[in-house]
């Protein structure tokens, strides 16, 4: 726990740029949401290692997300059930299934649709949002938290002695 | 762009994946092995075993090998061995999520091996509370009469002490009702008058009219007094007639104890009617259970368990979260399937040989039913053996399971006929035609089984029981060179009935009805004394107060004569004779 919270702020207070943080965020989301052995999975994997993203962000929003997954799972199954037994899309959905490439993705299981629908619709509001967001942080309290008093007992503790540990890693948007 | 796109990512990529796919590989054979074990032991109900299995990926195929499935009623040996099971796997299919296994082979098949330990059964088969045995219904010793009468409640002893007090108090009865009748002092006094009306010496008219009065009162008197006699002379007739039938009664009622006794724990010769069923009931009875356990359990491989939604089909995945839906394909295909599966087992009559097709949990989509057909090859004891049959689920709302199995020329060798401890029988040796067709259509069960034995020389061994009726059954089987054996099986999996019918009824009911007879007479006989014993003594009491009674008849007479003589005397003596003396 003291390590995802050091990485995040080593994240958050790197010289790494924004857009690329919201982008892993973005990603991590989709991933996170997807079910774990899902062969879209590989290809969001893919999509991540060849755009330059900051992957210490990948990997925490995927663990973050991917518990967010668990508890929605119900409500994913739901929209994907509803988006394929959907009329209009009956047509797309008969030739994607009769496509060996499109049956290997499993598009047709229920929590994968859902899970995959969920992350698309709210993958552009995150990436703007997170990259708003990082923006404020580092323009407006970057500075006061590191002189806060707060941030001055983690110092004193043992969380900055592995935050000290994370800083000297080579990660980052590279 | 450049700032955007990392082309050692794609490097980074294929190290990840093919570090994934090599990892896979080495832990493949291991992942099948533990997969066919933990899906095995939970359909059959039993610990499933596998030795090892092989995984080959060009062409992509599986080899299993040694693999045990346990006997769930009996953990110590297997139901099923197979020493190698080979496939092949369509791979352009399997990247759609289809098993399809066009040609599969299972050789080295045995039956009830022995294990090297007993098997884990994680749910012991239960026996349904509905099910009684049929062997129960036959109890091979005649009880004994003391035991009986320990445990059994007798209703004579009850019977005659309720008589016995009903003749006490109709016994006081009647002799308050005896009292209230003219007594000696009041026949005395009668006398008394008469003497009086003898002695007078009145003269004239007016005398004799006096005297004629007096007469007059006498005999008004003595006729009321008899009038009142013969009214409680009838009441007492019809209470004593009451008496007497209930003596008969009560005497009677220790037979009817005696007869209830024997009927219930006696054998009966009507009985001996079905004594097929009450000896191969059991053993026919296990073989259908277990027969149709195994169907229950092995329902998943040929019948589905989706739901439609509409025209789409929406299937729960064995594994996985959410559910997969299915759309209609070009051209159809299960999920799983193996078109056609060679089969070879080692049978104690030989080898059986033959072929399983289209093993499919969705033949509504294949549109074939499965089907099975077996025929021993260089058999060892037997002429001919053959196995076929079909279970169409093709139209889920209709589905029809059929199975023919024939046996021809087998040569039994101490083969159990029936299992009861009381009486185990073997068929040491013979020759034995069998037939067995099964139907299920619905939930509609038929069955027909016959069996005939040539040249048998049946058994009855030594069990428990040792006593008369087994030596007569033993004796009855040991001359039977040939018989014949029908089971029906009618009803539904969960409710079914065997009814069993033999020639072999007809042949221990001429051997056993005598010995039964006997035995049935020796336990009346015993149970008669032993309820006499008990209500002798009670029916001795009754019988005395019946006798009390039957004494206040006398008493009745005796009062009565008295009162007609004096009635005479009181008419002839007084000289008034001559006149009537009727009112």
């Amino acid at each position: 726990m003291l390590t995802m919270l050091a990485k995040l702020l080593k994240v958050l207070n790197s010289e790494a740029d924004p857009a690329q943080i919201g982008l892993a965020f973005s990603f991590a989301m989709l991933s996170g949401f997807l079910p774990f052995f899902s062969p879209l999975n590989a290809i969001v994997l893919l999509l991540v290692l060849l755009i330059r993203m900051n992957l210490s962000a990948y990997l925490l929003g995927t663990g973050f997300f991917a518990g967010i997954a668990y508890l929605l799972d119900p409500l994913f199954s739901r929209i994907g059930l509803a988006l394929l037994t959907a009329a209009p899309l009956e047509g797309l959905w008969t030739a994607m299934y009769n496509s060996t490439i499109w049956r290997i993705q499993r598009f047709n299981n229920t929590v994968a649709m859902g899970g995959f629908a969920f992350g698309v619709l709210f993958f552009v509001p995150l990436f703007l949002l997170s990259n708003a967001l990082i923006r404020q942080y580092r323009e407006r309290l970057l500075s006061w938290v590191r002189k806060s008093r707060l941030m001055q007992i983690i110092m004193a503790s043992k969380f900055y002695g592995v935050y000290e540990k994370v800083s000297g890693w080579t990660g980052g948007a590279a | 762009m450049k700032k955007w796109i990392r082309w050692q990512g794609l490097i980074a990529f294929v190290v990840v994946v093919c570090s994934v796919v090599v990892l896979w590989l080495f832990f493949l054979d291991g992942f099948v092995k533990r997969m066919v074990e933990q899906v095995g032991t939970s359909l059959a109900g039993a610990e499933v075993d596998l030795v090892a299995a092989d995984v080959k990926l060009f062409p992509l195929g599986i080899t299993l090998n040694g693999l045990q499935v346990t006997n769930p009623e009996e953990p110590a040996l297997n139901s099923l061995e197979c020493a190698r099971i080979a496939f092949s796997l369509d791979s352009l299919n399997l990247l759609r999520r289809k098993v399809i296994v066009n040609e599969m082979a299972a050789e080295g098949v045995k039956f009830g091996t022995k294990r090297a330990r007993p098997g884990r059964v994680p749910k012991p088969p239960e026996k349904k509370p509905g099910e009684k045995s049929s062997s129960l219904s036959l109890s091979f010793s005649m009880p004994d009469a003391k035991k009986i009468l320990e445990t059994e409640q007798l209703e004579s002893p009850k019977l005659i002490e309720a008589a016995s007090a009903d003749l006490a108090r109709g016994q006081d009865q009647w002799q308050k009702r005896m009292n209230e009748l003219p007594d000696r002092t009041a026949i005395d006094a009668y006398k008394a008058r008469i003497q009086k009306i003898k002695q007078s010496k009145k003269s004239g008219i007016a005398g004799l009219s006096g005297e004629l009065g007096e007469v007059r009162t006498l005999t008004r008197d003595l006729e009321q007094e008899l009038e009142r006699l013969k009214k409680s002379r009838a009441a007492f007739s019809g209470d004593l007639s009451s008496a007497q039938k209930l003596i008969a009664d009560m005497q009677e009622s220790p037979m009817k104890d005696v007869r209830r006794l024997r009927d219930k724990y006696g054998i009966s010769t009507t009985g001996l009617q079905n004594m097929s069923q009450a000896l191969f009931g059991d053993s026919i009875g296990s073989w259908v259970r277990t027969s149709l356990l195994w169907y229950n359990r092995l329902q998943p491989v040929f019948q589905s368990t989706g739901e439609k939604k509409g025209d789409k089909q929406v299937v729960k995945p064995l594994r996985g979260r959410g559910v997969d839906v299915r759309f209609k394909e070009s051209r159809p295909l299960p999920d799983f399937l193996i078109t056609r599966t060679a089969v070879s087992a080692e049978l104690d009559a030989g080898r059986l040989a033959g072929t399983i097709r289209n093993i499919t949990p969705e033949q509504q989509v294949l549109g074939s039913p499965l089907t099975f057909s077996f025929s021993g090859e260089k058999l060892k004891t037997a002429r001919a053996l053959e196995l076929d049959g079909s279970l169409n689920h093709v139209a889920p709302s209709k589905t029809e399971d059929t199975a023919r199995f024939a046996l021809q020329g087998y040569r039994a060798k101490d083969l159990a006929l029936s299992g009861s401890k009381n009486l185990p029988i073997t068929l040491q040796d013979g020759q034995l035609d069998l037939d067995l067709q099964t139907q299920k259509t619905g939930q509609a069960l038929t069955g027909k089984l016959v069996v005939k034995v040539r040249d048998a020389r049946l058994n009855a061994g030594s069990g428990n029981a040792s006593g008369p009726l087994e030596s007569a059954i033993r004796n009855s089987l040991s001359k039977v060179s040939q018989f014949t054996l029908t089971a029906d099986l009618a009803g539904t999996p969960e409710k079914y009935d065997v009814k069993i019918t033999s020639d072999l009824d007809r042949v221990l009911k001429d051997g056993v009805g005598r010995v039964v007879q006997e035995q049935s007479d020796r336990l009346e006989k015993e149970l008669k004394a032993a309820v006499i014993a008990k209500t002798g003594k009670q029916l001795a009491d009754l019988q005395k107060n019946y006798s009390g009674l039957l004494s206040m008849s006398s008493k009745f007479d005796d009062t009565q004569n008295q009162l007609n003589g004096l009635m005479k005397e009181t008419t002839a003596s007084s000289g008034a004779g001559k006149f009537n003396l009727r009112r």
